[in-house]
């Protein structure tokens, strides 16, 4: 949940939303006052498990059982180098032989901050950052 | 302001999210309460609450 929107990823891998889109944060930059279903894959058969969710000021991120990390929003993406309007798969980002457990989000209106866990094959944990902001939260 | 909900006195949260003016919360029960304000949209007046029964379980709010 940010400032303007809130997100709820049910248990069926469903996943609805409601608020105010900036910057392509929802489908066709659509805002709703309802809860809406938001699909992430075109295909059935592409779906895959969502096991976590994300949500900041302007964009949401998707984490799978396959290792996958998704991300929409126009001021996350493009501060990641993967500008676009349309959610973007952005795994290839981790760093290799990494798995990720879990996923946050700054909330702040003007800086765009995903924090992901990543634990590597000896069973270490570390907090990973990726985004743009000018108070140090990317350490 | 706590939900009071007269019709739910063992209101369970299990799942409270907020931001500055909106609080979504889901209780043990699968009720979905909403109060506050959702970026201009009023899902509910002062001191009420919006509920809504959710047919699925929550993985995350």
């Amino acid at each position: 949940m940010s400032g303007n929107s809130a997100w709820i990823l049910f248990e069926n891998n469903e996943v609805f939303y409601k608020g105010s889109s900036i910057s392509f944060h929802f489908p066709n930059d659509e805002s709703c006052g309802n809860w809406k279903q938001f699909k992430l894959w075109e295909m059935k058969e592409d779906e895959e498990k969502i096991i976590d969710i994300a949500v900041g000021n302007g964009f949401t991120l998707f984490l799978t059982e396959n290792q996958k990390l998704w991300a929409i929003g126009e001021l996350f993406l493009e501060k990641i180098d993967n500008s676009s309007q349309n959610p973007v798969e952005i795994s290839s980002k981790f760093p290799q032989g990494m798995t990720c457990k879990r996923l946050w989000a700054n909330n702040s209106a003007n800086r765009q901050v995903a924090f992901v866990e990543l634990v590597n094959a000896e069973g270490m944990a570390k907090i990973y950052s990726a985004g743009q902001s000018d108070l140090g939260l990317l350490g | 302001m706590p939900i009071v909900d007269e019709h739910e006195p063992n209101f369970v949260p299990v799942y409270v999210r907020g931001s500055s003016d909106y609080t979504a919360t889901v209780t043990e029960k699968g009720y979905l309460y909403e109060t506050g304000n959702l970026s201009g949209n009023n899902v509910a007046d002062q001191f009420k609450f919006q509920k809504a029964f959710l047919k699925q379980k929550v993985t995350k709010l």
